[in-house]
């Protein structure tokens, strides 16, 4: 059995969609004001693309659990 | 005949160390942000790739910027 961890970062774009930059293996420790700062400074930085235009906000943050049970293996 | 250069996209590349194998050699895992702006300055890319390192636990090796382009006759 092996889980694994994703954080999910979604921001709201110009046209007020949701877009979501997701990282892997996000540290145990991991605290909302890193994750706020975090995306603070990606909003600023103002690099990303995407269809409905620029970043603009932040919507929501979560870390998704996966975990995988291997029922056979040849 | 004149060729014209015009960027098609850029990609934020972050290279991370995940750990040993079995012989003691690294083992590297890439992460790939595509979507970044053209004209995006380096220490902007920069500063996204730092604040985004800061949330996970593996070493960065390095920070990649992957410019592409398209070339075009010019008429």
């Amino acid at each position: 059995m092996a889980t694994t961890q994703t954080l999910q970062m979604s921001f709201i774009n110009q046209a007020g969609t949701r877009t979501t930059i997701s990282l892997d293996n996000p540290k145990d420790t991991l605290t909302e004001a890193e994750v706020v700062a975090a995306m603070d400074q990606i909003i600023a930085k103002n690099i990303f693309n995407t269809s409905g235009g620029d970043l603009v906000a932040k919507h929501s943050a979560q870390i998704i659990d996966r975990t995988v049970n291997v029922v056979f293996e040849q | 005949m004149a060729v014209e250069k015009i960027p098609s996209g850029t990609v934020l590349r972050m290279q991370f160390q995940t750990g040993l194998d079995g012989d003691g050699d690294p083992i590297y895992r890439t992460k790939s942000l595509s979507n970044v702006k053209t004209d995006a300055l380096d220490q902007d890319i920069f500063d996204v790739a730092q604040a985004l390192v800061q949330l996970q636990e593996h070493t960065l090796m390095a920070v990649l910027r992957v410019d592409s382009a398209v070339l075009e006759e010019v008429v």
